[in-house]
């Protein structure tokens, strides 16, 4: 009895996993089959981002209107960087890319140098000419003219449209209303490098010492400066260290530690004179030693951090106690901006430590910022108190910023609106901004509309569909696609538009080419373009078809030899009927095709059904089998 | 076969447990898609330089046999690695530490609440099977046992965080402050912790008070009870004296099995209230592809599953002379 019962399971086993797996085995080559020769690809979405993902489904529809299928698919983003990463076979995908505070996105997206495994020019576009005028602007030293060969860059790109942009979704902050001294910068007024609303910030009845609370959403990653990239702990690091420079709210660069730098004509050496009162949070004096120990710490041990401008800096040496002048083995156009971004360490600290020294939280990370480290618990919040020595006269206002973490949005949003905390680390949701526009506890929506550092862009991979080649049908999509109602489905008209790859309104209306090549909406145009291209739509199901291979004229050319018009005239009325064969014939073809394919399906659905059918039947068996 | 025996068989059994679990856990993260280093930078604007370090630095890049060896040699070391989201933090470290207790501490407390009520209730009803008491209390729990709990949380926290606002929104205890003294401390972490208690003990009060009802109710066509009856005895002292303590031995069999809730923690509920434990951890690894922790919490979690279902067994053998015969 017993072995007929295992008998019996064993055989039921082998029933369910072969009906399982019959159709999975078959399943992948029919996908594929039709898609081949029509203007139809897969545009990949990020599923967490609503904002991808709602741009993603506007998009499908849009181009439904010139013959293009664009299937929205939302795809977690482990399967897509990864990708985008090793795989590189991803056809389409619709997401943003994040900017810097200056244009530093140009070279890694476009360069040549980037196509490689984990490179960030994921869509492999090579142009020899935009390659060489990326490096001339790089080592330009005059705004001006670095700015035209960034225009000249951005006109063949527009011609190639490796990326199309679309918008930016643009970061508006609940904040409560009693705060005021917050400043507005592209990227938000709570940013990384916006240091002016950290020091500017106050209660509306108490100029110095108030307390802020903010909300982060998970704790900070790094106590560690120089790792510390992520969002999180980059503003924790902007508050407790000072970098050498910093933007104003219009995105030009402003004195901080170094109160004023010179670049010499050759470009090969950078003079920064450096505040004279500015000291470490433990009171040891802050001079130039130690600018010149943190360069040398990130040369020395090849941190792989702010690689582009140290890799260019040769040698450092101090004059004084408050003059520190960098040698460049070559010019830099950025060398300033870039020091943004590295955080001034104390020598008397850091010296024999390694970069990736995890910081403890215990020993309290030293800088010489307007806040200090104070007192934390890991996982739940942070808190850090003013700086009194700080170096700036007059700032900061506040007299604490507190970081708690409260996991869910909509606890965060709660959280603000009933004052327990005061704002949030990130911008809000889509999903929140009407409830948030009507709050009364909270500052106008408009006082806090600051354009966004995230910029979408439909990404085109050069590598797979040979459609996606042709500039043609990526114009003609740029031409089908409404920016301004994309803008206000996926971000309730809080964002915007993007028609160049150099946004002038993040950064700074000095990188605004009037005659820059722009598409605008225009579906008649996008139409037509294709039809011209030979893209049509054979076999009328609303999706154009890649051209068929035009044989080569002077092998094939029809001898026509007639002598009159109307024997000219039958010839092509003979030619016309056999086209129209042809193309009848394409068609049942393609309805062939179709019955196949349905036939198929309905196959895989009843393999699906004897699945369910056997396990439904395996469990009553094994019941029956097992109540004895 | 002694029952000495029997444990040692059961202890090897649960060893070759273990090991597959390590095998499995190594091999799960390795074929999970995703990409390490966009998890160790946490910025996708990261350069290609710094990503390309990274790799090389955690040993990514090496062969899948080799991660494999040194994972395995380090687990025997006793190390778990360091995390990917808080470079320089060992695993261990992450998990046995505060947020261990945060979860021991709420989990225990709601499935201690959980099974009172449910016991309680689960007699009552029985008792009175058929009555309305009895009708109401089954669709009071089936309506508890299915409403989803982040839900039934984040109205818990709208109503008494944000309309009465009687308890705090986020958190285990009052950020930025410094507590006078432990009973100060105490009375604050209780404050925090009676949202979340509330909404976990209501999730899983249904499901106790249920098989409460019909294990008593199985009780009751047991001959003994009609002997009990039979002696004459009172209503309450068959209830509680004969009943009740038959019916629990399955209760504790159940109360073994959900011992490991205790560690593993209510992700949801946790994540709700920002609450500080292995939940959210778990959440929070998962969200940033932070694998060691994974790694490390899933191990744990193994083990103590293998570790608690051998001692249940073990102690049952011992306990119940009918097991023990059968052992024997």
């Amino acid at each position: 009895m017993l072995k007929l019962k295992k008998i019996l399971s064993a055989f039921i086993m082998a029933i369910i996993s072969l009906s399982i797996m019959s159709p999975l085995l078959l399943s992948t080559p029919v996908a594929m089959a039709t898609d081949e020769d029509e203007l139809s690809f897969e545009m990949w979405t990020l599923d967490w981002d609503t904002i991808s993902v709602d741009a993603g489904d506007v998009i499908e529809q849009m181009l439904r209107d010139i013959g293009i299928r664009m299937k929205a698919i939302p795809i977690s983003d482990e399967v897509l960087y990864d990708n985008l990463d090793l795989e590189h076979d991803y056809e389409v995908y619709e997401m943003s890319g994040g900017y810097d505070p200056y244009p530093s996105h140009m070279t890694p997206r476009f360069h040549s140098s980037e196509i490689m495994d984990y490179g960030a020019n994921d869509m492999a576009y090579n142009n020899p000419e935009v390659d060489a005028l990326l490096d001339q602007a790089n080592a330009e030293l005059d705004f001006e003219t670095r700015v035209e060969l960034l225009w000249q860059v951005q006109d063949l790109i527009a011609e190639d449209l490796p990326y199309i942009p679309l918008f930016t979704s643009d970061d508006v902050h609940a904040i409560r209303k009693e705060w005021t001294g917050y400043v507005c910068m592209p990227g938000g007024i709570f940013n990384w490098y916006n240091r002016l609303t950290t020091i500017n910030l106050q209660h509306e009845d108490q100029e110095y010492g108030a307390d802020f609370i903010m909300a982060y959403p998970s704790y900070i990653r790094y106590y560690n400066p120089i790792m510390g990239t992520d969002g999180r702990s980059a503003l924790i690091v902007s508050m407790v260290y000072d970098d050498l420079v910093a933007y104003d709210a219009d995105m030009n660069l402003t004195p901080w530690l170094a109160s004023a730098w010179t670049v010499s004509e050759d470009g090969l050496t950078i003079t920064f004179t450096i505040v004279e009162n500015a000291k470490w949070h433990d009171d040891v004096d802050l001079t130039a030693e130690d600018v010149k120990f943190t360069i040398d710490f990130y040369k020395d041990q090849d941190v792989p951090y702010d690689t582009p401008l140290m890799s260019r800096i040769d040698s450092v040496e101090t004059d004084g106690d408050y003059t520190v002048i960098v040698h460049m083995t070559e010019p830099y156009a950025w060398a300033v901006n870039d020091f943004e971004d590295v955080p001034i360490m104390p020598k008397h600290i850091w010296e024999g430590k390694d970069w990736d020294w995890a910081v403890h939280p215990d020993t309290m990370p030293i800088g010489s910022g307007p806040f200090m480290w104070d007192s934390y618990l890991d996982g739940e919040w942070i808190k850090l108190v003013v700086n009194p020595d700080f170096w700036m006269e007059g700032k900061p206002h506040l007299g604490s910023f507190l970081v708690r973490v409260i996991s869910e949005s909509s606890a965060r949003y709660l959280a603000i609106s009933s004052g327990e905390v005061h704002s949030d680390r990130y911008e809000l949701d889509t999903g929140f901004i009407d409830t948030a526009d009507n709050d009364p506890n909270l500052a106008p929506l408009e006082d806090t509309w600051c354009v966004g550092m995230w910029d979408y862009y439909i990404n085109f991979n050069q590598r797979t569909n040979p459609a996606l080649q042709d500039p043609v049908v990526k114009k003609a999509i740029a031409h089908a696609i409404d920016k301004n109602r994309l803008v206000e489905i996926a971000r309730l008209s809080y964002g915007t538009v993007t028609d160049t790859y150099i946004t002038p309104a993040f950064f700074g209306p000095a990188y605004e080419n009037p005659d820059a090549i722009t598409y605008e909406y225009n579906v008649f145009l996008a139409n037509q373009m294709l039809d011209a291209a030979g893209y049509l739509d054979i076999d009328a199901d609303g999706i154009r078809e890649m051209p068929v291979a035009v044989e080569e004229p002077d092998e094939e050319t029809p001898v026509f030899e007639a002598e009159t018009i109307e024997e000219l005239e039958a010839e092509i009325a003979s030619l016309l009927s056999s086209l129209s064969d042809t193309a009848s014939s394409v068609s049942s073809l393609e309805s062939d095709i179709e019955a196949l394919n349905s036939r198929l399906n309905s196959s895989l659905n009843i393999a699906y059904g004897v699945a369910i059918v056997a396990l439904l039947v395996a469990i009553i068996a094994v019941y029956y089998a097992t109540r004895s | 076969m002694g029952f000495k025996e029997y444990v040692g068989k059961r202890t090897l059994h649960g060893i070759v447990t273990i090991m597959l679990a390590v095998t499995l856990n190594f091999i799960l993260f390795r074929i999970m898609p995703g990409d390490p280093t966009r998890a160790v930078s946490g910025d996708p604007r990261v350069d290609t330089a710094t990503r390309l370090a990274l790799i090389a630095k955690f040993g990514l890049d090496r062969p899948l046999i080799e991660q494999f060896v040194l994972y395995v040699y380090n687990l025997l070391r006793g190390e778990m690695g360091i995390s990917f989201v808080q470079i320089g933090r060992p695993v261990i470290d992450i998990i046995l530490g505060r947020k261990m207790i945060n979860t021991i501490i709420l989990m225990g407390s709601s499935m201690f609440i959980a099974l009172f009520l449910g016991i309680v209730f689960g007699v009552i009803a029985a008792w009175r099977r058929g009555t309305k008491t009895d009708i109401s209390l089954i669709v009071v729990s089936l309506a508890t046992y299915s409403m989803p709990v982040f839900w039934f949380g984040m109205m818990l926290l709208l109503v008494f965080s944000y309309y009465i606002n009687i308890f705090p929104i986020a958190g285990t205890i009052t950020p930025g402050i410094v507590h006078a003294n432990f009973f100060e401390y105490a009375k604050d972490y209780l404050n925090h912790l009676m949202a979340p208690m509330i909404t976990l003990g209501v999730s899983f009060f249904g499901g106790y008070f249920l098989f409460m009802r019909d294990t008593i109710l199985d009780v009751f066509t047991e001959d003994y009870m009609l002997t009990a009856r039979a002696k004459g005895l009172s209503n309450r002292k068959i209830l509680f004296k004969h009943a009740m303590r038959n019916a629990l031995l399955p209760m504790v069999s159940l109360m073994g099995v959900h011992v490991t809730f205790l560690i593993s923690g209510a992700t949801m509920t946790e994540t709700v209230f920002s609450w500080d434990g292995l939940g959210r951890l778990i959440y929070d690894s998962v969200r940033n592809n932070d694998y060691p922790v994974l790694q490390g919490i899933f191990l744990f979690m193994a083990v103590l599953v293998v570790v608690a279902n051998i001692l249940a067994d073990i102690v049952n053998a011992y306990l119940d002379p009918r097991i023990k015969e059968a052992v024997e």
